[in-house]
């Protein structure tokens, strides 16, 4: 009975029921949206980070050159040994190797309960004597036997006994025994499997489940001048590779660009076939480490300037720093295994393994079946565990280990997705509380409206129990309608922004999820709302205490609640300041680390908008009420006078109001400056890493020499200013008074650096120095402590270094700078190009940057007057500021921030808009029998109207102005409590520009609402004042 | 607009309301006349028309047939507007609930009602001299939600009577007050309307009340009919 009246009414007062159904359905759908988002967001993560990586896996084959030593350990009989028993460890080592190993040392532990019988070892059959306990493992460090050197084909056999002290079972870890040399210095365990070779074990890791490639690469440093011609020499270094056409199939950026490879000749390098005036079909040849020569035909020129899987650091310390080797010979990989590997024994057998610090490298390079791996990196980092063990478990055990890039890369992207997700559901909160907001303020608007009807049924007979009930039921209705709509409404709109196909990557359980989380907890949240606020009308009701809640302000005014808003954000902000809480660390895939937010802190946005928004309120409550005319019988005309004694004596429903529409609008103005701020922080990282707007970089392969006198040959319409730079990876030797190191040097022309790239005050003024003193170098403040150098010390640099042009120049420390713009793998010093240029003429610029403005349209433009320009007479590598940004995966650069702001705010405007809507009718409802009065009286129409109208925009103007304000301090605390999402501290910035549509729109739904209101005032008939019959 | 007289003529009036369910009539040919300065009292049982017949003649509906003319204006076929005016300068309407605007002080109320009526004019005298008559200067600066149930229905009167209108229609305007109150109430709203010469209607369901007129229409029960016309 009860739900059919409540059902009719609903059915028959469409208005109020769209309005209360609108708003829950919004609130609903905006927390359902952003769940949504973060499931579509999180499955698209996994391909996301992976996607820059070089290579997935290495598989570092630690058989060094010059260790062909093979251990066998056996143990005599088996099953269980008694105490007191004893039994034989039989040890044989051999030299399978080409030369000899030196100081071979065999160490050999018996494990727990079996002990050594002293002098019971034997060495080729004799008692090894002077030992008091087990010459295998002797002395405190338990230091092994050393057999001196083994001659190739060289065999010895150890002997000795154990006794068990306890039951003990036999088997192979009875005993633990390993090897190692002077070449191998990292003890190998007896018994190893022969070594696969690299062919075989490439094979087997590439039949493995989730491998989608594995190839065999070799490489080795040759020394310098070590690529030759009869009649000429590429000078300096060279590295030489051994891997296959498949190796170089699989990676884009090895580029063959004349001839191929082939099984007997060689690929070189496109500078060393420039140094050497090769072309495929010359002969070169490459001095091997042993002193012997490799002579070979060339068949093919290569690009490989840009290959990171091979020219990458596989050290710890540097892990993944691109350190380029201008001089490459790319050979077949049994070519390698027969000539290159060998010699290097040889060397090693000869000279010692100190020589050589970075000894020949052979690994296994892997791709992981990417698409095969789960789309939230949290499930996809076990899958890519499982898939390294399988490859770690090809040939076990194996000293080799392994270079888990994948792996390494989806733990930051986990701790990133993890961040993310905390983010966005933090930024979805202030959706959730508006949705409450919204269903509370529209309920007690439905509430009061509902007032006399209540009245009525009370005098029929409805006691407060029937009223609460047929609240809960109506409440039940509009929230689980209202919770279906919104959950529809969510997935569309999240669909929509992200593409359907993200939102379909994420799992069906993530989406079923999310789906009960938002419906369940919107259904809570505003039901409550809504139930909560028809309660307190019921029981106003029947208080009927009318005119004390004319007088009293609202609750929340009373229990002065903004002033403790703005107490805990003051107080807040002073210990986050205090405790240096916003600074952060910024993530970063190639330190290993993700974004670490303090997600503590994000309450001081929340914070500041509640109690921004209430503010707002109290302050439009006061200065509403100082408008309050005293009380005098001359009136004037009506319109003014009832719109002025209306605000000044009951401005709470404005103020109320007020506080809806700031909170709303104070939402999407942050948000647009979080967005604004966030994009033009991470455009200014990506500017700063490529250090200018465009980096122009000369081929290797390219027909023509650019000099640092030729950057105008760059410059276009859109291209206001180009500089040229000269930068290496330890390019230079710098030597300070106490010590000297390689270094990375970057030559730059001062003032036109200074113009280009995004220099800080201290660097700008330092590039100042370099101009006025030739002899000035900038050095890192990192290098500088490393050297023990200071400001006006003299430096030494060694230019151009490892090449026949080497020249060692004495230069002055000009300043210390913590870093500069445009190298993303460090500059230690900057010179000025001039002085570089005359120390070595010959040195051309490895790049120039060219400076576009800020205007994309401009970048884009300009990087197609370069291609038809100069890069369609040569081949140029061009990176922009946005290229460098679309690359840029090591943190939350990648989120989609800006598509999260578009939900939110798309919701935020819609609320705005059922806000205005709600405001007008509820006024409309509330007010209906003044209205009616007043067109008894004599009123027209439209002066009842502009009473509606002019309430209607007091309350969006102050709500909307009051917003702005409220959202600029909200959205400047999210980009304080967001920097370390940046590498640069970001500015923080206030689009106006895309305020002015938001005022718009609530300004606008505030008209539009009122245009409607008019028609409903004007079906407002006086005559229902007269008594029912 | 200028009246010849204060008199109210309600000719053969028919008021029928179209439901989903057929015609409902709420009126049935009824026709009043009542002289200038008089007062006439309408009662009825519940449904005869009496509100509907008093909505008539503030102009406040319009009869699907017959005409109201009051001071020798047809209202009834006046257009929308013009029945606003008309309303506006010549009727003063007082009902069962006071109505009065909760924002506005007692002066208030009824100062607005002049300023609608006679846009303007500063009435402070007139309203103050009114107040003053109705007992209710001490309560000029009162908002409605201070004053009593009489005090307020009071104010209403003074804010029927404030721009001296030609009719003054009552719609039960002592069906809310207890019996000392609305004695007193229609005492002073007798009082005013005589005072001013205004014409009165009043309905009423009350004898007591209905026997302070100068005569008594009493409407029966109108007797279903579905051929009658729509009513506006």
């Amino acid at each position: 009975m009860l739900t059919r009246y409540v059902v009719t009414d609903l059915w028959r007062n469409p208005r109020r029921t769209l309005s209360a159904l609108i708003g829950v359905s919004l609130g609903i759908g905006l927390f359902c949206g952003v769940l949504f988002f973060v499931d579509g967001l999180s499955a698209s993560m996994t391909q996301r980070a992976v996607q820059p990586l070089a290579l997935d896996m290495q598989r570092i084959v630690t058989e060094k050159a010059a260790d062909g030593i093979t251990l066998t350990q056996q143990v005599e009989g088996t099953g269980v040994l008694r105490p007191g028993d004893r039994t034989w460890v039989d040890l044989t080592v051999r030299n399978d190797g080409e030369v000899q190993s030196n100081d071979v040392t065999i160490r050999s532990m018996p494990a727990d309960g079996l002990n050594f019988v002293v002098a019971s070892a034997a060495l080729d059959g004799q008692p090894i004597t002077g030992f008091s306990d087990n010459p295998l493992a002797s002395g405190q460090g338990k230091a092994g036997f050393n057999l001196g050197t083994l001659a190739p084909g060289a065999t010895h056999s150890i002997r000795y006994a154990v006794e068990s002290a306890s039951e003990t079972q036999l088997d192979d870890s009875s005993v633990a025994s390993t090897y190692s040399s002077r070449e191998s210095v990292l003890p190998v365990a007896a018994n190893r499997a022969a070594s696969a070779g690299l062919t075989d074990l490439a094979t087997r890791i590439s039949e493995l489940p989730g491998v989608a490639h594995a190839s065999e690469l070799s490489f080795a440093d040759l020394g310098s001048d070590a690529l030759t011609t009869a009649s000429s020499t590429a000078f300096g270094p060279t590295r030489i590779f051994g891997f296959d056409e498949a190796y170089a199939g699989n990676d884009e950026t090895i580029s063959i660009v004349a001839g191929g490879l082939s099984a007997e000749g060689a690929v070189v390098s496109a500078e060393a076939a420039d140094a050497l005036g090769v072309a495929p079909g010359d002969p070169v040849t490459v001095a091997l480490p042993d002193g012997s020569e490799l002579e070979l035909e060339v068949t093919g020129v290569a690009d490989l300037s840009r290959s990171r899987s091979l020219f990458s650091s596989r050290r710890g310390g540097d892990l993944e720093t691109f350190i380029y080797s201008r001089n490459a010979v790319i050979v077949s990989p049994p070519l390698f295994a027969e000539r290159i590997f060998p010699a290097y024994e040889r060397a090693i057998a000869q000279e010692g393994a100190g020589r050589f610090k970075n000894p020949p490298l052979r690994e296994i390079d892997i791709t992981v079946d990417r698409e095969l791996l789960d789309a939230d990196p949290a499930t996809a980092v076990g899958e890519t565990r499982a898939i390294a063990a399988e490859v770690m478990g090809v040939a076990a055990p194996s000293p080799d280990h392994l270079l888990d890039n994948i792996t390494n890369t989806l733990d930051v992207a986990t701790g990133d997705a993890s961040t993310a997700k905390s983010l966005f559901v933090f930024l979805g909160v202030p959706g959730g509380l508006l949705a409450a907001i919204l269903a509370a303020y529209s309920g007690s608007v439905l509430a009061h409206a509902q007032r006399r009807e209540q009245a009525t049924l009370r005098i029929r007979g409805a006691s407060r129990r029937h009223l609460l009930r047929m609240l809960a039921v109506r409440t039940g209705l509009l929230t689980s309608v209202g919770a279906i709509i919104g959950l529809v409404a969510g997935y569309f709109a999240a669909s929509i922004i992200l593409g359907q196909e993200s939102l379909a990557r994420a799992s069906s359980a993530s989406l079923i999820t999310s789906a009960w989380i938002g419906t369940l907890g919107g259904f809570l949240a505003t039901g409550l709302a809504l139930y909560l606020t028809g309660r307190r009308s019921i029981d106003q009701e029947i208080n009927e205490d009318r005119a004390l809640l004319r007088e009293r302000a609202p609750l929340w005014q009373r229990l002065r609640l903004d002033l403790v808003a703005v107490a805990v954000l003051v107080l807040g902000t002073v210990i986050a300041l205090r405790m240096n809480a916003f600074s952060g660390q910024s993530g970063s895939v190639y330190f290993g680390r993700s974004v670490e937010l303090n997600l503590a802190l994000l309450f001081l946005p929340l914070a500041a908008w509640l109690a921004g928004s209430l503010i707002i309120a109290r302050l439009t409550g006061g200065v509403l009420t100082r408008l309050r005319p005293p009380s005098r019988p001359t009136f004037g005309r009506p319109a003014p006078g009832l719109v002025r004694r209306s605000v000044g004596r009951r401005p709470w429903a404005i103020s109320t109001g007020t506080i809806v529409v700031s909170l709303i609008v104070g939402l999407a103005v942050s948000l647009a400056a979080f967005t604004a701020s966030y994009d033009a922080a991470k455009a200014a990282d990506a500017r700063y890493a490529n250090g200018s707007d465009i980096k122009i970089s000369p081929s290797p392969t390219s027909s023509l020499t650019y000099a640092a006198g030729d950057a105008e040959v760059f410059r276009t319409e859109h291209i206001s200013e180009v500089t040229p730079v000269i930068y290496g990876v330890n390019n230079v030797i710098l030597r300070s008074a106490r010590t000297s190191d390689p270094a990375s040097l970057a030559a730059v022309d001062p003032s036109g650096f200074a113009a280009v790239a995004p220099v800080d005050e201290a660097v700008a003024t330092m590039l100042t120095g370099l101009e006025d003193d030739p002899n000035a170098i900038l050095v890192s403040e990192e290098m500088a402590d490393y050297l023990h150098a200071e400001v006006g010390d003299p430096l030494f640099v060694l230019l151009v270094r490892s090449t026949d042009e080497q020249v060692e120049a004495q230069m002055t420390i000009a300043g210390l700078f913590e870093r500069v713009p445009g190298f993303p793998d460090g500059a230690d010093a900057v010179m000025n190009i001039s002085t570089h240029t005359e120390l070595v003429p010959s040195k051309n610029p490895d790049f120039f940057l060219a400076a576009t403005g800020p205007d994309e349209a401009a970048l884009v433009q300009a990087v197609d007057e370069l291609r038809v320009g100069p890069a369609s007479a040569d081949t140029l590598q061009i990176d922009t500021r946005t290229t460098t940004l679309d690359r840029d995966q090591s943190s939350l650069a990648a989120l989609n921030i800006s598509g999260l702001v578009t939900l939110d705010s798309g919701f935020a405007l819609a609320m705005a808009t059922v806000t205005m809507v709600v405001f007008v009718f509820g006024i409309l409802l509330q007010r209906r029998r003044e209205y009616v009065t007043l067109r008894a009286q004599g009123l027209g129409h439209s002066t009842v109207r502009s009473l509606i109208s002019a309430e209607a925009a007091l309350t969006a103007l102050a709500g909307a102005l009051g917003g702005i304000l409220v959202g600029g301090v909200m959205g400047y605390y999210f980009v304080m409590v967001l920097r370390p999402l940046f590498v640069l501290t970001p500015e923080y910035i206030l689009p106006f520009a895309e305020l002015v549509p938001i005022l718009l729109l609530v300004l606008g739904a505030t008209l539009v609402s009122s245009i409607v209101a008019s028609r409903l005032v004007n079906s407002l008939k006086p005559t229902e004042l007269l008594r029912d019959e | 607009m200028n009246l010849a007289d204060n008199s109210v003529s309600a000719r053969d009036l028919v008021v029928v309301y179209r439901t989903a369910r057929g015609t409902v009539p709420a009126l049935d040919h009824r026709s009043l006349e009542v002289e200038g300065g008089g007062s006439v009292a309408i009662m009825g049982p519940s449904g005869c028309g009496k509100s509907t017949l008093l909505g008539l003649l503030g102009g406040l509906a319009r009869p699907t047939s017959g005409s109201v003319t009051i001071g020798g204006t047809e209202i009834s076929s006046l257009a929308e507007k013009a029945r606003i005016q008309f309303r506006r300068e010549n009727l003063g309407m007082l009902y069962q609930q006071d109505n009065l605007m909760p924002h506005l002080t007692v002066e208030e109320n009824v100062g607005l009602q002049l300023a609608i009526a006679r846009p303007g004019e500063q009435p402070d005298g007139d309203v103050h001299a009114l107040l003053e008559r109705l007992g209710l200067a001490a309560l000029a600066d009162r908002l409605p939600d201070q004053l009593s149930g009489g005090q307020r229905q009071r104010a209403a009167i003074a804010r029927a009577v404030i721009h001296l209108p030609a009719v003054i229609l009552a719609d039960e305007p002592t069906g809310s007050l207890d019996p000392d109150n609305a004695e007193r109430a229609i005492d002073t709203l007798i009082d005013s309307q005589r005072k001013i010469g205004a014409t009165l209607v009043l309905v009423t369901h009350d004898p007591k009340i209905a026997a302070r007129a100068d005569s008594i229409i009493a409407l029966e029960q109108p007797i279903p009919n579905d051929a009658a016309t729509d009513a506006d």
